[in-house]
C-alpha cells in the first residue's frame, strides 16, 4: 500500500476506528431492469451478506482497494458488491461499491473506474459467490 | 438442367411452375402445451476474452447482436396463449413452460395484451417461445420495484415482476409496469432460446448500459414497444429519477402519496415532471402524454411566491410548466426557464 492511498483511506485514525467489514453481494447474471445502487443492493432481498471483525482481512481489503489505480468516471454503475467499513459503533468509516465486473465503483460517494479486475476477482475467492459461468 | 443431386420432390409438393402459390395457411387453433416434465440445462461455456473483445469491437461500431426480433414471428393470437380464466394449481398458473403466480395472473395478462399492440409486437411470439420453450420461466410479483431475471442453472429462468410501480428514467421517459415485464420476458426467451449468447452479452461491459444485455433488450423489443405504446424511450440503464406507484400495470402516471389538507400525495425527493397545466376546485392537473395527468393539490401551489396569480397564468399559458420535488422545496417553473421559478417548503 502507497503512503498516499494510506492517507486517503487509512489517515487520521480512521484505518484502526474501523472495526468491522460488512460484504454485500450480488448475482452476477442477475439482470435487473434498472442498475442497482450501493443502497439498492444493501436492501435487495436476494442479496448475500457477510460480516468480518478479522483484522488482517480488513487491512488486506484496505489494502487491494488502495492498491488499485482509480480514475474518475461517468459511466454508469450497477453494484453488485459493497464493502462497508464501519467502527465499533456501527457508524461507516468508509463505503466501497464494486460492479460485475470489477471495474467501475464508488469510494465514499466518488465514482471511477478501476484499473484491472483484480479487487473482484479477489472478493470471489474470499465470499465464493456461486454465478453461472461467470 | 435436372440436377441429379437435388432431392425427388414428394408429389404433394409437385405443382406445376406456372400455378400461383397456394394462399397462407390460416393459423390452426393455439393449444398451450403441456408442462415439459425435465429440465433441459444448456451447454454453455464460459465466454473467452477474445469473445468479449469482439462483442465489444462489434459495439463499439454500433452492432448489438439480437437486437432484430427473433424469427419467425408468430400468427397467434396473445388472447390464445393467455387465457382469461386458466385453471391454476398450488398457486400457480402453468402455460406450458411459461409459469405465472396465480393471485397475480389478472395484472400480468392485462400486461402482456397491452405489449401486444400495435402492427408487429414483438411480445405474442416471446410469450408464444416461452410456453413452447425447453425449459420452465417462472414469474412472480413484487410490490417493491424488484424486477429482474434471474438466469438458473437447469436452464430455467425465474422473473421479478412489481405491477403497481412505473419508472421515470434519467432522461424523464416514463415506463409502464407492463413495458417492465416485457423487458424482462425478452431477458427469459433469452436465457431460454439463446443463453450463450446471453451470457456473452451479460459479460460484456456497456458505458451507459451496464452491459450488452441490457442494452440489447432496452434498444431492441423495448424500444419498439415504447414507441408503439406512447411511452418514454430512455437511453441508458441508470435508476434515473426512480420506480413511481401507478394506477395500472399499463399506466405512466406516477401516483404521489401524501395526505394534506384531505388529499393525499407524495412529492418524492427527485421527482420531476414536465407538462401543460389545468385545475379544477381541488387540483391542478399536468399532461404527461398518452392523455394521461397528474394531480397535484391545489393548495400546494397557492402558498406559493406569487401566489394565486401565478398559479392563474401557468394555467392560462400554452407552454409546459415543470413540477419538481428537490430536496424539501416543491418548485414549479416554466419549462426550460429558471427566472420564474416559484417555490414553497411542503414538509
Amino acid at each position: 500500500m502507497s503512503a498516499d492511498a494510506s492517507a486517503t483511506l487509512q489517515g487520521n485514525g480512521r484505518g484502526t476506528a474501523i472495526a468491522k467489514l460488512t460484504v454485500y453481494h450480488l448475482g452476477r447474471l442477475i439482470l435487473t431492469e434498472t442498475a442497482l445502487s450501493g443502497a439498492d443492493l444493501e436492501a435487495h432481498s436476494d442479496t448475500e451478506k457477510f460480516e468480518t471483525t478479522d483484522r488482517a482481512l480488513i487491512d488486506e481489503t484496505l489494502a487491494r482497494i488502495e492498491g488499485t489505480a482509480r480514475t474518475p468516471t461517468d459511466d454508469v454503475l450497477d453494484v453488485r458488491w459493497g464493502l462497508i467499513f464501519s467502527d465499533a459503533d456501527g457508524a461507516r468509516v468508509h463505503t466501497f461499491y464494486l460492479d460485475k465486473f470489477g471495474t467501475t465503483g464508488e469510494l465514499d460517494g466518488t465514482l471511477f473506474d478501476l484499473a484491472d479486475e483484480s479487487l473482484v476477482d479477489w472478493l470471489r475467492e474470499q465470499y465464493g459467490p456461486d454465478d453461472v459461468l461467470s | 438442367m435436372h440436377d441429379p443431386q437435388a432431392p425427388t420432390p414428394t408429389p404433394s409438393a409437385t405443382r406445376p411452375a406456372d400455378t400461383p402459390p397456394p394462399p397462407p395457411v390460416a393459423p390452426q387453433a393455439y393449444v398451450i402445451p403441456a408442462p415439459s416434465p425435465t429440465p433441459a440445462p444448456p451447454v454453455l461455456h464460459k465466454p473467452t476474452t477474445a469473445e468479449i473483445a469482439q462483442n465489444k469491437a462489434d459495439n463499439d461500431k454500433g452492432i448489438v447482436h439480437g437486437t432484430e426480433p427473433r424469427a419467425p414471428r408468430t400468427a397467434n393470437k396473445i388472447e390464445d396463449m393467455l387465457p382469461e380464466k386458466p385453471v391454476a394449481k398450488d398457486g400457480v398458473v402453468e402455460l406450458g413452460n411459461l409459469r405465472v403466480q396465480a393471485d397475480k395472473y389478472p395484472e400480468f395478462r392485462e400486461a402482456l395484451l397491452h405489449e401486444s399492440k400495435g402492427p408487429h409486437p414483438d411480445t405474442p411470439s416471446i410469450v408464444e417461445r416461452l410456453e413452447k420453450g425447453p425449459n420452465k420461466t417462472t414469474v412472480t410479483m413484487n410490490e417493491v420495484a424488484k424486477n429482474q431475471m434471474d438466469p438458473q442453472k437447469d436452464g430455467s429462468a425465474v422473473v421479478h415482476w412489481d405491477p403497481k410501480h412505473m419508472h421515470i428514467a434519467s432522461n424523464d421517459a416514463k415506463r409502464s409496469p407492463a413495458t417492465r415485464l416485457a423487458h424482462e420476458l425478452d431477458h427469459a426467451d433469452e436465457w431460454t432460446h439463446d443463453p450463450q449468447r446471453l451470457l456473452l452479452n451479460a459479460n460484456t461491459k456497456d458505458p451507459k448500459f451496464g452491459n450488452l444485455e441490457e442494452k440489447r433488450v432496452i434498444t431492441g423489443s423495448e424500444r419498439r414497444n415504447v414507441k408503439e405504446l406512447g411511452e418514454g424511450q430512455r437511453e441508458d440503464h441508470e435508476h434515473g429519477k426512480g420506480d413511481f406507484e401507478t394506477k395500472s400495470v399499463t399506466s405512466i402516471e406516477p401516483v404521489l402519496h401524501q395526505t394534506r389538507g384531505g388529499v393525499t400525495t407524495e412529492l418524492k425527493d427527485g421527482y420531476s415532471q414536465s407538462g401543460k397545466l389545468s385545475m379544477d376546485d381541488k387540483n391542478v392537473y399536468q399532461e404527461i402524454g398518452r392523455g394521461e395527468k397528474v394531480a397535484y393539490p391545489r393548495e400546494e401551489f397557492q402558498g406559493m411566491v406569487g401566489g394565486k396569480k401565478a398559479l392563474e397564468q401557468a394555467v392560462a399559458s400554452d407552454k409546459p410548466f415543470n413540477v419538481q420535488v428537490s430536496g424539501n422545496e416543491f418548485k414549479m417553473a416554466e419549462a426550460h426557464t429558471q427566472s420564474r421559478e416559484v417555490q414553497q417548503n411542503v414538509r
